[in-house]
């Protein structure tokens, strides 16, 4: 690979974390919760039975089922324009982060440091780009 | 074309290059301020005249950047306030006593840390037998070292101790960068506390 082509995909993977910006988010309704089987009566047994065969003892916890499965069947209103909410950047704060401290065989702390890489690297790009802008 | 992306090439290097500088910038601030911090701290000191080195002494809470002790090495040049805390903020500043370990000179193991490209670059050159100077808000103390040993990263490394102890560690190579497979852990033992 040439060194400018790996000098513009260093730089676009180095700069996508710090392009990170706030999205709108198309939301779309979340789907019905399902009603309870045990409750709604279906068509054939509803043909089937008689006030004889079958009692219906919680009449109230079946009316709200049998709402709830009416609703869910109901056609979608694809008229009205779906919804656009607009999140925002931060949504929640993270958790603080486990700061290192002293306990028995703890290991030594990281003392890594990326900075020299990163001059190494602007100065690889600057010098690409230098030699792309000079043909 | 080429000489949009030469320019695009131009800008993200000067931008990684500005960036890295202005951290070693804030680092250069942030290890003045607590040099002049650590040295306020020792005229308040003086003036207490408060300088007997107590092994049993409560351990002293301090927040997060204070400046703790002074490290004085001779033997490579090397002359830095800790302070306290080993997070990125803290090593930019200068070498970090790791929370929870000893007070330089007080009974325990007193652990610090820093960059291998900044305040520890020297650290190779810290042989056994070398002495290492500690000065605290408690007193001064005189260090002989005693073991100089290489890690990998992620090794148990730190021990408590009965007796006063001092560990310096960095990543290890030195003389390169990125991260570090290794560690260069340097243990030494009291020689003489309260040297005033």
């Amino acid at each position: 690979m040439r060194i400018p082509t790996l000098s513009l995909i260093l730089a676009a993977l180095l700069a996508a974390p710090a392009a990170s910006a706030q999205f709108t988010g198309l939301v779309t309704p979340p789907p019905r919760p399902a009603p309870p089987v045990e409750l709604v009566a279906s068509g054939g047994d509803v043909s089937a039975d008689t006030t004889a065969a079958r009692r219906m003892t919680d009449m109230k916890a079946w009316v709200d089922s049998a709402a709830v499965a009416v609703a869910a069947q109901a056609p979608q209103d694809t008229a009205t324009p779906p919804v656009v909410i607009e999140t925002p950047a931060v949504v929640a704060e993270p958790a603080p982060e486990q700061a290192p401290a002293f306990r028995e065989g703890a290991p030594a702390p990281d003392t890594a440091t990326v900075l020299p890489a990163l001059i190494l690297l602007g100065a690889g790009l600057i010098a690409g780009g230098a030699a792309l802008r000079r043909r | 074309m080429r000489r949009r992306i030469g320019a695009l090439l131009y800008a993200v290097g000067g931008l990684l290059i500005l960036h890295t500088g202005a951290t070693y910038a804030r680092g250069a601030l942030a290890r003045s301020d607590a040099r002049a911090e650590w040295e306020r701290a020792e005229a308040r000191r003086a003036v207490q005249q408060a300088r007997l080195l107590d092994l049993d002494a409560e351990p002293v809470l301090v927040r997060r950047g204070a400046p703790i002790a002074r490290l004085v090495i001779p033997g490579i040049g090397l002359d830095e306030v800790v302070v306290e805390g080993v997070g990125d903020d803290e090593l930019n500043a200068g070498p970090g006593h790791l929370p929870g370990s000893a007070i330089p000179g007080e009974r325990g193991n007193a652990v610090i840390s820093a960059h291998r490209d900044r305040h520890f670059s020297t650290l190779g050159g810290l042989h056994v037998g070398d002495t290492v100077h500690t000065e605290t808000m408690a007193g001064r103390a005189s260090w002989i070292v005693t073991t100089r040993r290489v890690v990998r990263a992620g090794a148990p490394a730190l021990y408590s101790s009965d007796q006063p102890k001092l560990t310096l560690t960095t990543c290890w190579p030195l003389g390169y960068f990125g991260s570090a497979p290794e560690r260069l852990i340097i243990e030494a033992g009291l020689l003489s506390p309260n040297e005033d």
